[in-house]
């Protein structure tokens, strides 16, 4: 993918790639419409809500002590540790989210919604379902950065409490010390070779990604997210065989081989592929699966009561400039504008091939979402686990 | 005016206005102690109960209990009371007989050495220790690369085993529940004079003879409490389970944490009535407990 | 012999899986390193994070034990009726979610007059309650051991005051409880996570969370710090018992 031809032809493809995402969110429902804010707005001003100025926000910011407290937002996911080190090079600002980068979605809201007399954190980073909770449930507040019309309706609240950020496919880390032929579907992880080797993010009832797992399973198995026994059904049969162990997929696994293929979201497998080679572990090749992949965006919400609202604000308005875009794009994950973003070469080779996230199906239908979780939430443990 | 009045019965007649005063000096001693545990233990608790009685869209109601009596909830319940039932029987008996080697036996000089290993151990729990046994035991951990090597046997694919299977939950719980024990019945220990064993045996009896008359009935309250306290610790476990099983098996604290720590699901009333559940099921433990140690205190006599 | 036996194997079970940590720690592959360990050497953050978790322990463990210790044998002794009430409040916080009961602690105390998040002091007083059941059990355990009652009336019949009866008498008979409640409290916040998380996050950072921070960016580097803490929550529990192998009081030698 070297040099203007490759790099022509790359944005073409992802011309073409977002074109087709495009109608197919199109298709999403929009229940975000259909949960209009309960916020009274007391609290800001309607001119809070409407991009503002750089200068405006950054002046803010300074005398709000060039402080920002994030909350879910991990040093190695996606990079935001890259991403808040540009925020601190460009306008000067300290960002403290390493010990609170543990936090979950629910997690975060729930604290949010506690400390609201006396307020530390400022913006989260959570799951694609919790924007419209965090709307309904009245824990955060509105703001529309420069770039708003880049991002696609569907990934967005209509008055701005909540917006996509990027996304990761699922997609097969294979520890390739331990595993001679690569599987490049679901249905290849039946093969016996594969015994006590499949390990996904813990508990999909818990884990978001381990849920992606699931209902990609359900897509390469007939079914789809608003049908997911198919994928509840291919788990236990991998059980049954041996083949999937309750190991977590981390960092940690791989470097210890214990998980042999890991299903994850891309951009955290891609990210510990390379610290386990720099670790001198073994080399796991990442590969998306052909019959079944999903991915789900994340969103960034500002604390309805946040102590340092500018800040936040700036936050915001850089990781939707193409510095911050990049960025996470430099943490393996598709940043929400990449369609818009010139990528550099280099980068882009680091990158699964535009082709293998042809069939990729993005899950923004929340309606459907919430009923696979049902289902997921009573049929795991019984069929899967035995319980 | 000294209020150290000799713990005598006191005749009806006593002055009324030395009762009350007694009886208010006697609160005033538990007050700081009432006052730090209403604050901080007591009043969240409330905040739960009263969680567990708020719906989901608003207003009061029971909905969130009986969501709680779900197929798998009860299920859940009755794996994790069962779990801690066998750690806690584990613990006792192998922490006693440890304890006892360490107060009494020829290992007495080190005793320091096992307390304070005992003290570390206790609370090695959660993702480090179930990194250390998947690191052992797991599919590829040493002592299963190494039984393969020596025996050609492989323990998950020929034995069936697993360390993420329940019974390598017991193996692991046992890890902090032994030192815990072992800790809790040192001291208890301490309290069985080597005196006596001594004119035990001058007076003809056999070991056992000398247990069952002399020192379980002494030992009997101490080790029952800590039985008790070894069942809540294990009943109440969760980031080991989680970090081990990774929801393999159905625990109480598993189920809830997937209500309140997770990206999928979020339901805190739910949450929280199966929090009131597993309060009456460590209430329920706590009466068996206080009605085992009247048992024991009647046989002492 | 068989004490010998037991205690071995005992050492040996809880042995075994710290191999596996070690041998993940020392070796790269098939390189044998020390790399790992030697970071903890430099790292600024680890050093300062220690020293807010041991700090934290100590304060717990002087709070709690003395308020425990005074508490079960004052009920014990003159409040018996409000033993079963005790031994219940002892339960409950096993029984409460830690996320709960933080988020339940959060809400209570950010607003004026108690102002505490965020704060050590709180973190300290929540840890207090989270050892409680252990510090009662140890405490009660080594009260029901001897005979407090009879010493209590002896030292009461020979003249001396309740706290004189308290300090003198019964703390050092059972000093083995203390010092079990004060290393089982101290094992505790060493290793606690949740609260420490909720309750003070960066404003505080302890030991555990930075841990855990580790742990998802470099588990041989995690794996080695948590190596390092078992050997320095040790070296500390031995310190600690060596100075407190005499009980104040010297009741203690001629029971012996």
């Amino acid at each position: 993918m070297k040099g203007s031809a490759g790099e022509a032809r790359f944005h073409r493809d992802l011309e073409a790639l977002t074109r087709r995402r495009f109608l197919q969110w199109a298709g999403a429902a929009g229940l975000a419409a259909v949960l209009g804010p309960r916020l009274d707005h007391a609290a800001e001003g309607a001119s809070m809500t409407g991009p503002l100025p750089i200068s405006q926000l950054l002046a803010g910011a300074k005398k709000e002590g060039l402080q920002l407290h994030a909350y879910g937002m991990p040093p190695d996911w996606a990079n935001w540790e890259g991403i808040f080190a540009g925020f601190k090079r460009k306008y000067g600002v300290t960002s403290i989210y390493k010990p609170e980068g543990d936090l979950s979605s629910a997690q975060e809201l729930q604290k949010f919604e506690a400390e609201k007399d006396h307020p530390v954190g400022d913006i989260g980073d959570v799951g694609f379902k919790w924007g419209p909770v965090a709307v309904q449930k009245g824990l955060v507040q509105a703001y529309k950065n420069s770039h708003w019309a880049d991002i696609p309706a569907n990934l967005k609240d209509p008055n701005g409490y909540w917006v996509a950020e990027y996304s990761g496919a699922m997609s097969f880390a294979v520890n390739t010390a331990r595993v001679k032929k690569i599987p490049h579907a679901w249905k290849d992880l039946l093969d016996p070779a594969y015994r006590n080797m499949i390990a996904i993010d813990q508990d999909p009832r818990q884990a978001f990604d381990a849920f992606g797992a699931v209902i990609s399973a359900a897509y390469a198995n007939g079914g789809s997210v608003s049908n997911v026994e198919p994928g509840i059904e291919f788990f236990a049969k991998l059980k049954k065989a041996g083949n999937f162990i309750p190991v977590k997929a981390e960092l940690a696994s791989m470097q210890t081989g214990e998980a042999g293929i890991a299903i994850r979201w891309t951009f955290l497998n891609l990210a510990d592929r390379d610290a386990v080679l720099a670790k001198g572990g073994p080399r796991y090749e990442v590969v998306i699966p052909s019959d079944g992949s999903v991915a789900s965006p994340y969103v960034s919400v500002i604390n309805r009561w946040a102590p340092h609202p500018y800040t936040a604000r700036l936050f915001q308005e850089y990781l939707f400039s193409d510095e911050g875009q990049l960025g996470l794009l430099e943490g393996y994950a598709t940043p929400v504008r990449i369609s818009k973003l010139k990528v550099p070469a280099s980068l882009a080779a680091k990158l699964p091939p535009a082709s293998s996230l042809a069939h990729v199906v993005y899950l923004t239908d929340l309606k459907a979402l919430d009923e696979a979780q049902k289902v997921v939430n009573e049929q795991w443990g019984p069929k899967v686990m035995g319980q | 005016m000294s209020l150290a009045v000799p713990r005598v019965h006191h005749p009806p007649s006593f002055p009324l206005h030395l009762r009350l005063a007694r009886a208010a000096a006697t609160l005033a001693g538990v007050l700081p102690f009432g006052l730090f545990v209403g604050l901080f233990l007591l009043l969240p608790v409330a905040k739960m109960v009263a969680g567990a009685l708020t719906l989901a869209h608003g207003g009061v109601g029971l909905d969130n209990f009986r969501r709680a009596l779900a197929p798998q909830y009860l299920s859940a319940f009755r794996t994790s009371i069962l779990l801690s039932l066998e750690t806690a029987l584990l613990g006792v008996l192998l922490g006693t007989a440890v304890a006892y080697a360490v107060v009494h036996g020829a290992v007495r000089r080190h005793q320091g050495l096992v307390v304070t290993f005992c003290t570390v151990t206790s609370n090695f729990a959660g993702v480090p220790l179930a990194f250390a046994f998947i690191t052992t035991l797991g599919a590829v951990g040493w002592v299963t690369v190494l039984v393969q090597r020596l025996f050609h046997v492989n323990l998950y694919t020929d034995l069936g085993f697993a360390i993420y299977s329940y019974y390598g939950l017991v193996l692991v719980y046992a890890y902090f529940q032994l030192p815990l024990m072992v800790l809790l019945a040192v001291p208890a220990m301490h309290g069985l004079r080597s005196e006596w064993r001594e004119a035990a045996r001058i007076l003809g009896a056999s070991p056992w003879q000398y247990w069952r008359d002399v020192g379980l009935p002494v030992l009997a309250p101490s080790l029952a409490g800590a039985a008790a306290l070894l069942f809540a610790n294990a009943f109440g476990a969760y980031a080991t389970a989680y970090s081990l099983s990774s929801g393999a098996i159905n625990l109480i604290t598993l189920r809830i944490g997937t209500l309140i720590n997770g990206d999928v699901t979020f339901d805190a009333g739910l949450a929280n009535a199966l929090g009131v559940g597993m309060t009456a099921v460590v209430g329920a433990a706590i009466l068996v407990y206080q009605a085992a140690n009247r048992t024991a205190r009647r046989w002492m006599r | 012999m068989t004490g010998w036996a037991v205690v071995l194997a005992f050492f040996a079970y809880l042995i075994l899986p710290l191999v596996g940590i070690l041998q993940f720690t020392f070796f790269d592959g098939p390189r044998f390193t020390l790399a790992h360990y030697l970071q903890a050497v430099s790292d600024r953050e680890f050093q300062t994070y220690m020293g807010h978790s041991l700090a934290l322990a100590a304060a717990t463990v002087a709070v709690t034990v003395a308020l425990v210790t005074f508490t079960t044998y004052w009920v014990h002794t003159r409040a018996r009726w409000l033993k079963p009430v005790l031994e219940f409040v002892a339960f409950l916080p096993f029984v409460v979610p830690a996320v709960t009961l933080a988020l339940g602690l959060i809400q209570l105390y950010s607003r004026p007059p108690l102002v505490l998040t965020g704060t050590p002091q709180l973190l300290t007083l929540a840890y207090g309650v989270l050892a409680m059941p252990f510090t009662y059990r140890a405490v009660e355990n080594a009260l029901g051991a001897i005979d407090a009652q009879t010493l209590s009336e002896a030292a009461q019949s020979l003249g001396a005051r309740w706290t004189q009866r308290f300090l003198t008498v019964i703390v050092p008979n059972v000093w083995p409880g203390v010092v079990s409640a004060a290393l089982l409290t101290f094992s505790l916040v060493m290793g606690e996570f949740t609260l420490a998380l909720f309750l003070v996050g960066s404003a505080y950072e302890t030991y555990p969370l930075y841990l855990n921070q580790v742990w998802r960016s470099d588990p041989k580097y995690g794996a080695a710090i948590a190596i390092l803490s078992f050997l320095i929550t040790w070296g500390s529990s031995v310190v600690f018992l060596a100075a407190s192998r005499r009980a104040p009081g010297q009741v203690q030698a001629a029971l012996k």
